[in-house]
């Protein structure tokens, strides 16, 4: 990152090379609300000249990149100074996405790979998500007893293989994770569990 | 050893080693919610079969035996400070929540909120030496340098904000402040660092005032020096959590706060989200539960479940090598 004055009309307005004009419209607005003089955001962060600076920053970023010719003419200048201009390659992610990404339920929640669905760990996100057993039990149609038993590994009192590969499924779809994900990591302890079993 | 908190053996536990993950959780403000979020937190976290140690380091106001319904354990940090205890795995207590553990911060901690300095790093040492999936460290309020270094010596630099406008001012002024003792403490050379600590006088008279003009300074100095400010100051992320949200405009507070102080600081903040302003979380206080166990349907409970899902999505869980 650099100062305001040597960010370029792109990073200021935090917007990719290749945004459209709608994307910078927003971006432009969002800019400008969080900078303005009552802004909560940037209470003591800056004093009046600077934020008169930052300002008038966005607004000739605004006018140059809403501009088709004087926006060219500004990405070839760009691209002589030797920063990479969108060329149809996905650059950094784009910021104006960030705008709204807290939910209100924590749905579809994107685990990193490596996460292992446990017993215990489904039973973590059951509890976070607020969900009991009977609910999860009412909307799986898995009796209750089953569930618990998937929760605790306990598979000696589960039936065959098929049905743990079915309740798992339900259950993880019940809580919107990756069905096929949930299953391939769950089964590994069962795996597990029948070779050490058959020792 | 006499160490009574035992992980619960029935679960599972994936026995990972070198897992570790520490999360500081500070903010310039007392009363914004730092210690209820640690320890709702430390409750969500242990819920995934993870082990977990919460250490209540606001030292001298230690209260998270009150927000868990526990009086005041018998043994607390000074056992480990004054030599009474071997390590500072003998004085986590059970907090009769399967995988979580507790320590407190004595309040008779030789002035409490300010140990010596060997004191201070020898407590950091053990504490990172905790051999748990996660330790999440409460601190106090203020930006005195023992509480930044305890903030600083995790990779999870969590900071509470609440959207009123001096719980803002103060956030600022904390994570500048982190970042300058951060640097100051890594700079050896004692130009930059009289510029480094310049710029922690607000009113100090070369207006030395952001990162970038120390990073300008010192390179003017030693060209290493200031590239090395300049990695620094990428690498410094502190993660943000609003509480206390009431309208939409307060949960947008987090993501202006984060794109005016990266471009006007250079200093990138996480938004890790936001937790709403809930009757539950004052009833769950009042009658010392804690709130995702008391009322783990409430919207705030769901708020911190999501966050903490965030945290583990983050590195730690993944890497098996880590520590």
């Amino acid at each position: 990152m650099k100062r305001v004055k040597d960010q370029t009309y792109y990073d200021l307005l935090e917007v990719p090379r290749g945004a459209s004009a709608e994307e910078i419209r927003r971006a432009y607005r969002r800019e400008k609300e969080i900078f303005s003089s009552n802004s909560m955001a940037i209470y003591s962060l800056l004093v009046p000249e600077e934020l008169k600076e930052v300002n008038a920053a966005m607004d000739e970023a605004y006018r140059v990149l809403t501009d088709e010719r004087l926006r060219s003419e500004y990405d070839r200048k760009l691209e002589d100074l030797g920063e990479k201009v969108f060329s149809g390659e996905p650059v950094e992610a784009p910021a104006i996405q960030e705008v709204h990404p807290v939910r209100e339920e924590p749905a579809g929640i994107p685990f990193p790979n490596g996460f292992r669905f446990t017993g215990s760990s489904l039973r973590g996100i059951r509890e976070s998500m607020g969900f009991d057993l009977k609910q999860i039990s009412q909307k799986t149609k898995i009796n209750r007893q089953n569930l618990e038993w998937l929760e605790q590994e306990s598979f000696e009192n589960l039936p065959a293989l098929v049905y743990i590969r079915g309740f798992i499924m339900e259950y993880a779809k019940a809580l919107n994770l990756d069905a096929h994900r949930v299953v391939d990591s769950y089964l590994e302890s069962y795996h597990q569990w029948r070779k050490a079993r058959n020792e | 050893m006499t160490a009574s908190f035992s992980v619960n053996q029935g679960e599972g536990r994936k026995g990972g080693k070198g897992r570790r993950s520490i999360w500081t959780i500070g903010g310039g403000k007392g009363g914004s919610g730092k210690t209820f979020i640690a320890v709702n937190l430390g409750i969500c976290l242990s819920r995934f079969g993870e082990e977990v140690v919460l250490i209540d380091a606001d030292l001298g106001g230690a209260n998270i035996h009150t927000f868990l319904g526990l009086s005041f354990p018998r043994r607390t940090l000074s056992d480990f400070i004054n030599k009474r205890v071997e390590g500072i795995r003998d004085v986590v207590v059970d907090t009769g929540i399967p995988n979580l553990g507790l320590v407190v911060g004595a309040q008779d901690l030789l002035n409490a909120a300010n140990p010596k300095e060997p004191q201070k790093w020898k407590l950091i040492r053990h504490i990172n030496s905790l051999d748990v999936d996660y330790i999440i460290l409460d601190l106090g309020a203020g930006n005195s340098f023992n509480v930044l270094d305890f903030f600083l010596m995790s990779e999870n630099e969590i900071l509470v904000v609440t959207p009123e406008p001096t719980c803002i001012e103060n956030t600022y002024r904390f994570i500048k402040s982190a970042f300058f003792r951060k640097v100051k403490r890594i700079i050896s050379h004692y130009g930059v660092k009289e510029i480094i600590e310049m710029a922690m006088d607000q009113r100090n008279e070369r207006g030395i005032r952001t990162p970038f003009d120390i990073i300008e300074l010192a390179g003017e100095i030693d060209k290493s020096i200031g590239l090395r400010l300049e990695k620094e100051l990428e690498n410094f992320r502190p993660k943000l959590i609003v509480n206390q949200v009431r309208t939409k405009g307060d949960i947008d507070i987090g993501f202006s706060m984060k794109s005016a102080f990266l471009k006007y600081f250079g200093i990138s903040m996480d938004y890790l989200g936001y937790i709403v302003y809930d009757n539950d979380v004052w009833q769950s206080i009042q009658k010392r539960k804690p709130l995702v166990l008391e009322f783990p349907q409430s919207r705030a409970s769901k708020c911190i479940n999501e966050i903490t899902l965030k945290l583990i999505i983050d590195k730690p869980f993944l890497f098996n090598s880590g520590g």
